[in-house]
């Protein structure tokens, strides 16, 4: 279906990061409206109990705020967004160092290869 | 509260020799969506026909919100078997007229907002479509109810991806939100991410019931991977 | 509930009867213009033409009844025993309200057969004499003087005994507008209980039941054989009538309860 989660980790977990990492990239704007429950489930096949399990984590961490009028809206605060972001960066950083460890590489070679695949970018 | 679904010590025999339940006992919960997994000749269909009042017990007792199976318990399930059963001769509107005569909790509204969305015309006879079109048709009809109980047997079986995705979709977005969807299937893989528990059948008997997460959790596997597990031979 | 299955059964098996009947209808005018060549000395082939009609038409009487009858009784085994039974029998409603909602226009059905073919005959026949009147093959006279013949005779055996005879065969058609329909739905839901020729099973009882009845009714008959003295027929047939009638008459009630009992406790969808 539309989202592509492994089925042999939680869901919820995979919700979860998927949609901060929607907040943080800007996909879901700071202010915007998020679809309901079973709309979302829908769209991700997944279980409508299991989404409302994700969201309400998200209310519960302020990164999705429930407005009276006009249901749950991405909060419009973006020094949490921002850390939220830091946060997710750590998390993969952490991760491709601990895989490229795997690999034999030392902090040095990690920064040359770094080095080497940005270097198009900057230029 | 007690289960949605109470049932003790069931047994269904066929034939004298084979029996098809032993000695079931099972509770479903309300508002969630269970999975019926089990290989074939486990029970699942027996199970389900006894559910809706197709087959007759020869012990034991089936509780739906506290009631045998009977007219005032087929008025909250609502019911997609394997097959067709949808008259060759009948219109679309025929149909949907016969619903809303006998369901007090038919939408006809959402039945027909639905067929207008995959452009089938209420006037089109049932003989005149394809076997994938009726399939569609019926689980339109089915989740057009806002039951406390969705029995789905296979429903997801011989379809192509598309398809499923709109099945599901379609089961996700209809269904009562304080009711519950049991769903039988062969192909968990498909569907497993849209299941809150599960239930193992073997041999007419209940091998095991938990939450689908708790699986993935515990064992670190998808519910496919732990069903080849369990039923290793 | 039983007001809307009803609804919904009646019309849904009225359409295929509805024009079978006026097929034969229509058949019955057509052949009754056949009479309007008929005279003194007619060529070979308008003879031959001639009696195929009517032969057409006793086999159009034929099929039409058969074929009510057989449509109602397939009508009955799809919507109850085959993949429409999943919708059937899942619909809000007792079992027996179900049966009920199938039996009524089935005896419905086999009594309006009875009048269609009866007024198919009354119009070939009624067509027949007109067309036969006016080209003075018969006259008027001539039939009203056999009728009365025919009325004298009858009075002759006692009026008693005439009153008597007819009520007896309105009662065995009566008992059989319903012991009809009730034999084929019995023979259907009883054949449900072999465990995979599920029709022939059907098949199987329908001929059982009417062995049985046979036997029954043979045995009623031949004390009633002994009693005939040979002069006057009708009370012999009055009360065999009669005896038969009531056989009939309990078989049915009898499946009505069978049939019940089976599609409220022995439901066995396969």
């Amino acid at each position: 279906m539309a989202w592509n989660l492994d089925s042999d980790r939680p869901i919820y977990a995979q919700i979860l990061e998927r949609i901060q990492r929607q907040i943080v990239s800007g996909e879901y704007a700071p202010g915007t409206k998020i679809p309901s429950v079973r709309e979302l489930a829908a769209q991700a096949g997944v279980n409508p109990n299991t989404m409302q399990k994700a969201l309400s984590e998200l209310e519960r961490s302020g990164l999705v705020v429930t407005m009276r009028t006009s249901g749950r809206v991405v909060t419009e605060d973006m020094e949490m967004i921002k850390q939220i972001r830091k946060q997710l960066a750590a998390e993969q950083a952490a991760e491709f160092i601990k895989q490229m460890k795997e690999l034999g590489f030392q902090k040095a070679d990690i920064l040359a290869l770094i080095e080497q695949e940005t270097g198009g970018e900057e230029a | 509260m007690s289960g949605l679904v109470e049932i003790h010590n069931l047994t269904k025999t066929y034939d004298k020799k084979k029996e098809a339940l032993h000695d079931l006992t099972l509770t479903l919960p309300r508002g969630k969506i269970i999975g019926l997994l089990g290989p074939n000749g486990s029970g699942k269909t027996t199970l389900i026909k006894l559910l809706n009042g197709l087959l007759v017990p020869d012990s034991g007792e089936i509780l739906i919100d506290g009631e045998k199976p009977g007219p005032s318990t087929k008025a909250k399930v609502s019911y997609l078997p394997e097959r067709t059963y949808l008259k060759n001769g009948a219109t679309i509107r025929e149909l949907l007229s016969c619903f809303q005569d006998f369901y007090e909790d038919f939408r006809a509204d959402r039945a027909k907002e639905m067929l207008a969305a995959l452009q089938i015309e209420e006037n089109a006879r049932i003989r005149t479509l394809s076997k994938g079109t009726r399939e569609k048709v019926q689980l339109i009809l089915v989740m057009s109810r806002d039951a406390s109980l969705y029995i789905l047997d296979e429903p997801i079986a011989g379809v192509d991806p598309a398809a499923r995705d709109y099945i599901l979709r379609t089961i996700i977005t209809n269904y009562n939100e304080n009711a519950t969807v049991l769903i039988s299937t062969h192909l968990i893989t498909d569907i497993e991410n849209i299941l809150d528990e599960v239930i193992f059948m073997k041999e007419g008997n209940l091998l095991l019931q938990t939450s689908v997460e708790e699986i993935r959790e515990e064992k670190g596997k998808s519910v496919d991977a732990y069903f080849r597990e369990v039923f290793a031979c | 509930m039983l007001g809307k299955l009803l609804k919904h059964e009646w019309k849904e098996v009225s359409v295929i009867p509805c024009i079978l009947s006026a097929i034969l209808l229509v058949l019955s005018v057509i052949s009754g213009f056949s009479f309007l060549g008929i005279r003194e000395g007619i060529a070979d082939v308008s003879r031959f033409m001639t009696v195929m009609l009517w032969m057409l038409f006793y086999f159009a009487l034929i099929a039409v009844s058969m074929g009510i009858t057989i449509y109602m009784a397939v009508h009955f085994y799809r919507t109850m025993y085959t993949d429409e039974g999943y919708l059937t029998h899942t619909l809000p409603v007792s079992g027996r309200e179900l049966l009920w909602s199938k039996l009524i226009p089935m005896v419905i059905w086999s009594f309006l057969t009875i009048i269609v073919v009866f007024l198919a005959v009354l119009i070939f026949g009624g067509m027949g004499v007109m067309f036969a009147s006016r080209e003075g093959m018969v006259s008027m006279a001539e039939i009203r003087g056999s009728i009365q013949e025919l009325i004298g005779q009858l009075q002759l055996m006692g009026s008693g005994s005439m009153t008597a005879f007819i009520l007896s065969m309105l009662y065995i058609m009566i008992v059989g507008i319903f012991n009809g329909p009730m034999m084929l739905a019995g023979a259907i839901a009883i054949g449900q209980l072999v465990g995979k020729h599920r029709i022939l099973g059907s098949i199987g009882a329908y001929f059982g039941i009417m062995t049985i009845f046979q036997i029954v009714s043979q045995v009623v008959f031949l004390p009633m054989m002994f009693g005939f003295d040979g002069d006057n027929p009708l009370p012999l047939l009055t009360g065999t009538y009669f005896g038969i009638g009531t056989v009939s008459l309990v078989v049915t009630v009898l499946l009505y309860f069978v049939t019940e009992y089976l599609v409220t406790k022995k439901l066995n969808l396969e």
